[in-house]
């Protein structure tokens, strides 16, 4: 079925329901008039024989709530009625509402953020492949007064005429002219080499390489990967890293507990409410269903701005430190997950201890 | 309500209403009655269970509903048995008599440990 026809069977179907629902109403009214008219016959007041009519037949609510489970499944009722309840609970109380959607919103938005630097620090560290195999070469000072260290001519030849590597890479600066290592006291560019296999093991046909096409220059290789250079200069910032990524972590617990407080006492404060509408022939079912409701809202709106926030927060996090970006959604999953998760807990949990109670004792207590 | 009325048993309302309906069509209230007055006032119908048994019913295929006149010139919903619901009526008793025969047989067991 094309999603059109659906739609238009589904209000189709609401309106059916609505109907539906009238003709119970009617029917269970007939049904309270015949047997108040007996009751009259058999010599009762009519008052009386109202009342009694209304305890025979029961809770008019619950009859018509359990005639339309035996009907089916009205999942569109269902969505229309919770959202504009959690929306009517929303406006009641907006002070929890704000207070919740904004703890929901910061841990979720600022650990985002800070996970993707960590992410990037500790377990992406280098944006290159197999930095395993990336050696850095230089050339010593001896050997470049004649030359400029790491020029352009030097990466030139070194692509062109060696048969070690399997691929280079320069990077700025770097001169594109020989100039006299005495006319200036800068120093040169990187000089990228990419080899297969073991980078110390081949050191020594390296340096061979390197005197068989530049006899007049005196090479430097040590076999240093890329990625043991990069462990040594990324030290400090990858023990930040970990010291920020722990700091999270410890802060979103902390915000995770704040937030269970926070809504767990609200909840609590609803055990009169749902304790009258339990009284009234709601069912233990619906009433959970109608905390969640307004918890599901809370939760998504959180998301959403902590997502907001995410974006924001890493978008400057990427100007300081380049190569950064929001872009790992199991980062992204663990920070949702694990707030989303605590705030619906935080729902269902008071809901249900409330729905198991003796509820009209629950009134009494209050 | 009298003390010595019994609760019907679950699962026995539907093989009642069925069997009722058999008769002729009825609304609700009067399906209440009449299984109250046929089981020479036994059976206390919970009214509130019954338009939920109706509607599962309904929505097995067994009974149908119409909103029809009564004789006082109300405005009252109709159930009436489809062909389905006969054949349910029939297949129900049976199941009824297989099991009231087996609680007889309990009851009644004069035959000694085998």
């Amino acid at each position: 079925m094309n999603p059109l026809a659906r739609l238009v069977r589904l209000f189709r179907g609401r309106f059916r329901r609505r109907r539906e629902d009238d003709e119970t109403a009617e029917e269970l009214r007939f049904h309270l008039e015949m047997e108040a008219e007996k009751n009259v016959r058999g010599g009762m007041a009519p008052g009386e024989a109202r009342r009694r009519a209304r305890l025979r037949l029961g809770g008019l609510d619950a009859i018509r709530e359990a005639v339309q489970d035996a009907r089916g499944g009205r999942p569109l009722e269902d969505l229309i009625r919770d959202i504009g309840y959690a929306l009517r609970s929303a406006r009641r109380n907006p002070g929890f509402t704000v207070a919740a959607v904004v703890s929901l919103a910061i841990p979720i938005g600022f650990n985002a953020a800070i996970f993707t630097v960590v992410d990037s620090m500790l377990f992406h560290p280098l944006p290159v492949s197999r930095p395993a195999q990336l050696v850095d070469v230089y050339t010593s000072d001896r050997g470049a007064r004649s030359y400029w260290p790491n020029s352009y001519p030097d990466y030139v030849d070194l692509r062109a005429a060696n048969d070690v590597f399997t691929d280079t890479a320069a990077h700025a600066p770097m001169r594109t002219v020989h100039v006299a290592r005495s006319q200036t006291s800068l120093t040169g560019g990187v000089l990228l080499a990419r080899i297969e296999g073991d980078a110390a093991s081949a050191a020594a046909d390296i340096l061979r390489e390197f005197r068989r096409m530049e006899p007049d220059l005196f090479f430097f290789f040590q076999g240093d990967t890329l990625r043991e250079i990069a462990d040594v200069t990324m030290l400090p910032f990858r023990i930040a890293a970990s010291a920020s990524g722990a700091a999270g972590i410890v802060a979103m617990l902390l915000g995770a507990v704040g937030l269970y407080g926070l809504i767990a006492y609200v909840v609590a404060g609803r055990t009169r409410e749902l304790a009258i509408r339990s009284v009234l022939g709601a069912r233990a079912g619906s009433l959970l269903r109608l905390v969640l409701a307004s918890g599901a809202w809370v939760i998504v709106a959180g998301a959403g701005l902590g997502a907001v926030l995410a974006v924001l927060v890493t978008g400057l996090v990427s100007q300081l430190m380049p190569g950064i970006a929001l872009r790992d959604p199991v980062v992204w999953g663990i920070a949702l997950l694990l707030i989303a998760g605590v705030a619906a807990a935080a729902y269902a949990g008071p809901a249900r201890r409330i729905v198991r109670l003796d509820l009209p004792q629950a009134l009494h207590v209050e | 309500m009298g003390t010595d009325r019994t609760d019907v048993l679950q699962g026995t309302l539907e093989l009642l209403v069925l069997r009722t309906l058999a008769l002729e069509p009825m609304h609700g209230w009067g399906l209440a009655q009449r299984i109250e007055t046929m089981s020479g006032d036994v059976f206390a119908i919970q009214q509130g269970t019954l338009y939920p048994a109706l509607q599962r019913m309904k929505r097995k295929g067994w009974v149908d509903s119409e909103w029809r006149i009564t004789e006082n010139n109300r405005r009252a919903r109709y159930y009436f048995l489809t062909d389905a619901g006969r054949r349910q009526v029939a297949a129900e008793r049976e199941e009824w008599e297989r099991i009231v025969n087996a609680v007889n047989g309990v009851l009644n067991w004069a035959g000694g440990t085998r």
